[in-house]
């Protein structure tokens, strides 16, 4: 049935209102970010800048080097700036290793809960649904213990397998349900052909499973870009902090900058909201498979 | 593992009960850096008669004022708490500014707190005795401070967003010029509060003593060396390079900390320097804040627990317990009667 | 779905092995992740853990005494109830919304539909502490930029506090979180909404029902699954929002935004590291969203049955 009418009228007006209130905001850290503090505070009651400036973009990604116009005289930028590359390099080595390891873990795991159905296996895939709820929150402290004894703290790799851990329950929930809704029968021929289980697994299960692979990764390496509290509490130095550590840092009184806090939280932003937007079929699918099936 | 790492005073002493903190007198040229300390660096960096740390940088508690809304209230700085009152009441009635004071009221150890701290002593006040006794009871002057700070918010004179501001954010707050005062705070955010590229005011945020006999707080935040490290030797050159003398001996640190952010030092040598009558000039007058110093006595001398391991949790208590009083949701009695009561189940630990 | 036959190849000892080899990696990772800390998290919450302790490596057993210490807290009884007030508000909000929302975009013919409707996972994408800090900006009383809307909109002349009133700030926390989380229920409705069949509504349509008619006895009931879905998933994570907790208040003002995993943070890891305090605050914490893990798992399973 088509809406006609002022009913159309009223869905418009309902749109445009969930539009401005997702995008608000990021409209509002744009306005932050492209103006200087000086330009803030001297209008505190316009939404047009006084005047606009790339400078805070400028200085955090050349760590500090190029100042522009408004740094310039600056010498008290935070130190945590200048290691911005740090950040970007880190995030992205960890959440590319996090969604590659757990896709394959996941993966394996996957198949063996989808074909050989053991006993034991069912119940570690009940585990999993149990799992997935643990809040990192709880588990930081036991966390942060267990690391420091095994010395993984302050390193790339500590941070690299607790996201694994918290975020490989959520995979196997994703993608046992679908290798399972694969047909038992093209295992079964590849079987007699004289393919071994592993074989069959790679050339059949996963080729067919690339939405929902691509579906838990997207997800997996958006929670993994994101996270703040593992990097957070498993790393303090600055070379080894994520970007959201790195905001966090940034949150203290010592000389914080707030249109590059704006900046910056842009920047971080980026990455993720474009990946999702890009693989947003992907996304939405695992997002309401993850919930739904068990 | 970490080598060196820094500590505000109040974090200090428990950081050194825990053992995390390495003596330092035995190491080579310790007796020189100790000889050059001033009084109130000392009283943070030599605990239980040793050196522990080396100085980060000192700071004393100043009050600031906005030339042009003072200019357009005629106001002259205040002398004593009843005039700066006053002069409140009278800008917000005279509509010269909403809220005619910014505070340093945000949560921390010595942002609210310290404020609450800088204005008890300043009337003659402290939190304990020298027996250990808290002196927050009825009619105690920490009390009566309270009193006099809540009313501020309740007549709606202090500007909201105090009670977020840290050091920082409190001077670019003040740096938009919508208050004529800000309460006490680190000397050296003058700096931010009048730098040309960061301010729209800037140039007119001036500093001003305290009321009476003027005197104030102040504090030194140190270096230390972790107990933990592997290379003591290593872990000494990058101490002293960061607390003390670079190879050419000269406190290359201290000195720029000096000239760019307007930090005093733990060094006598270097307070004396230009590198402060010289290198504070752009951003306040030298002669004046030097002269405030010498009015400032160590903030433990106020509040003798922040050597006691339960410091840090009982502040957390005073933080929420006076945030509730200034927003009005307790009377500053019953917050003082909270934090007394407080005092115990923190000991408990 | 239980797949009952036997292996067809059943008498190889290939599978248990292979079944055992394959889940080697997830086997390490998960006891090394979640289980060891999940029963270590328990062991420290008895005994006497701090810097010291940790230096020496000897935890003292304190018994119960740290769950009497946090529950004789009133600091941590408040969080508790903080946490519930800010999950039951921003839970039902979330519902209210999602289900309003699912609606919307799923009008095909209505070109903003298919704008919201692509716009929907932005905001899932940002991190949760810039989503805070972001907001902070928004919420500042003196140049946020709320406040400038308001002025600049003639909405009023005077600011409002947004985040600093201590009777609203955990309601100005809830919004930011409710705008992070929002877009995985709107998801999760709108899948369940074109599960159901347009029968439904074209013999509803035949009895003469009105559209508000139709939702209230139609659609409703037939979401009412997915609403006690994303109802216990949404609950569980809530208990645990910290982000935009740090990234907004700290906590404040005073105490009007503790919550429950702020609480285990502070005593976990602010000075004077109470770790066994905070092992035990969180513990407590980890019981009631185990409760609700298990209900959402007998009702997956029923689901499935």
């Amino acid at each position: 049935m088509r809406p006609r009418g002022w009913i159309r009228v009223g869905l418009h007006a309902a749109n445009l209102a969930v539009i401005a209130f997702f995008l608000l905001p990021l409209i509002a850290a744009l306005f932050g970010a492209l103006q200087s503090e000086k330009s803030l505070h001297a209008d505190t009651r316009g939404l047009w800048a006084r005047e606009w400036t790339l400078d805070n973009f400028r200085v955090i990604l050349s760590g500090g080097a190029q100042r522009g116009a408004i740094f310039e005289q600056a010498t008290y930028l935070p130190d945590n700036i200048k290691k911005i590359h740090f950040a970007l390099i880190n995030s992205t080595v960890i959440s590319v290793s996090v969604t590659l390891l757990t896709l394959v873990f996941a993966s394996l795991t996957a198949y063996t809960v989808a074909r050989l159905r053991s006993r034991w296996i069912m119940w570690l895939m009940g585990i999993n649904v149990f799992a997935r709820f643990v809040p990192v929150i709880v588990l930081m402290i036991p966390l942060y213990v267990t690391f420091r004894r095994f010395g993984m703290l302050n390193s790339i790799w500590g941070v690299i397998i607790a996201l694994t851990g918290f975020l490989l329950p959520y995979g196997i929930i994703i993608l046992a349900p679908y290798f399972a809704s694969i047909p038992q029968e093209l295992d079964d021929a590849a079987r007699i052909d004289g393919c071994s289980r592993f074989t069959v697994l790679m050339r059949i299960i996963l080729p067919l499973s690339t939405p929902a692979l691509a579906s838990y990764g997207a997800i997996v390496f958006v929670i993994a870009w994101n996270d703040l509290l593992i990097p957070l509490i498993l790393n303090n130095r600055a070379e080894f902090m994520t970007l959201p550590v790195m905001i966090a840092s940034l949150v203290g009184d010592v000389f914080t900058f707030f249109n590059l806090l704006m900046a910056i939280c842009l920047i971080a932003l980026a990455p993720t909201v474009i990946l999702v937007l890009v693989l947003r079929k992907f996304v939405v699918r695992g997002l309401s498979a993850g919930a739904v099936k068990g | 593992m970490i080598d060196v790492s820094q500590s505000s005073p109040f974090s200090f002493p428990n950081f050194i009960s825990q053992g995390l903190v390495e003596p330092l007198d035995e190491l080579p040229g310790a007796k020189e850096y100790l000889a050059d300390l001033t009084d109130s660096a000392k009283q943070v960096a030599v605990y239980d008669g040793k050196l522990m740390g080396l100085p980060y940088f000192s700071t004393v508690w100043v009050w600031n004022y906005f030339t042009d809304l003072m200019d357009k209230a005629k106001f002259e700085p205040f002398g004593t708490y009843d005039e700066l009152m006053e002069q409140l009441r009278k800008a917000k009635q005279d509509k010269v500014a909403e809220y005619p004071i910014f505070w340093v009221a945000g949560v921390g150890l010595e942002q609210l707190p310290g404020t609450w701290y800088q204005m008890t002593w300043n009337r003659g006040g402290v939190f304990f005795d020298k027996q250990g006794a808290h002196q927050l009871g009825t009619g105690s002057i920490a009390r009566e401070t309270l009193k006099w700070w809540v009313r501020t918010f309740k007549e709606e004179l202090a500007d909201p967003e105090s009670l977020k501001a840290q050091f920082t954010s409190s001077a670019k707050a003040f740096g938009a010029g919508k208050n004529l005062y800000r309460g006490p705070n680190h000397h050296y955010d003058l700096n931010i509060a009048n730098d040309q590229a960061q301010s729209p005011n800037a140039g007119k945020i001036k500093v001003h003593g305290s009321s009476g006999d003027g005197r104030t707080i102040g504090d030194t935040h140190v270096y230390f060396l972790c107990s933990a490290t592997r290379d003591k030797a290593w872990a000494w050159k990058l101490l002293q390079y960061l607390g003390g003398k670079t190879k050419d001996g000269q406190y290359t640190q201290a000195n720029n900390l000096a000239r760019d952010a307007m930090l005093g030092s733990g060094y006598n040598s270097v307070m004396k320097s230009t590198a402060i009558t010289e290198g504070w000039k752009p951003w306040g007058d030298p002669v004046k804040i030097l002269e405030i110093w010498d009015k400032a006595t160590y903030v433990a001398e106020v509040v003798p627990s922040i050597y006691k391991p339960w410091h840090f949790p009982w502040s957390d208590r005073i933080n929420i317990e006076v945030s509730k009083a200034l927003t009005g949701q307790i009377t500053a009695d019953a917050c003082c009667d909270n934090i007394i009561a407080a005092i115990k189940e923190v000991q408990k630990g | 779905m239980a797949r009952s036959e036997p292996f067809r190849f059943g008498r190889e000892r290939s599978p248990r092995v292979l079944g055992f080899v394959m889940n080697i990696p997830t086997l390490i990772t998960l006891s090394l992740v979640l289980a060891y800390p999940i029963f270590y998290a328990a062991y420290l919450s008895f005994h006497k853990v701090s810097l010291a302790e940790l230096r020496r490596g000897v935890y003292p057993f304190v018994g119960l005494a740290n769950y009497e210490r946090i529950f004789s807290d009133p600091l941590f009884r408040l969080s508790l109830k903080n946490t519930l007030i800010f999950t039951g508000f921003s839970v039902t909000v979330e519902i209210v919304l999602a289900i309003a929302i699912a609606l919307l975009i799923d009008q095909q013919h209505i070109w903003t539909s298919r704008v919201t409707k692509f716009l929907i996972l932005v905001p899932y994408a940002v991190p949760p502490i810039a989503n805070g800090l972001i907001w902070s900006f928004m919420y500042s009383f003196e140049y946020g930029f709320l406040n400038r809307i308001l002025y600049t909109t003639g909405i009023s002349h005077t600011a409002v506090n947004w985040s600093g009133d201590p009777s609203t700030a955990l309601i100005a926390v809830s919004i930011p979180y409710i705008w992070r989380t929002l877009p995985f229920a709107i998801l999760l409705s709108h899948a369940a909404l074109q599960g159901i069949s347009q029968d439904f509504y074209e013999a509803a349509s035949v009895d003469g029902a009105g559209a508000l008619q139709r939702f209230w006895h139609i659609t409703l009931p037939l979401l009412r699954p997915i609403i006690v879905v994303i109802l216990v998933l949404r609950t569980s994570f809530a208990f645990a929002v910290f982000d935009e907790v740090l990234a907004i208040t700290q906590g404040g003002p005073g105490d009007a935004t503790w919550v429950a995993s702020w609480y285990s943070y502070k005593k976990g890891f602010a000075p004077p590291f109470d770790i066994g305090a905070g092992a035990a605050s969180a513990y407590v914490l980890a019981m009631i969203i185990g409760l609700l893990a298990i209900s959402y798992g007998r009702l997956i399973y029923r689901r499935i049955q």
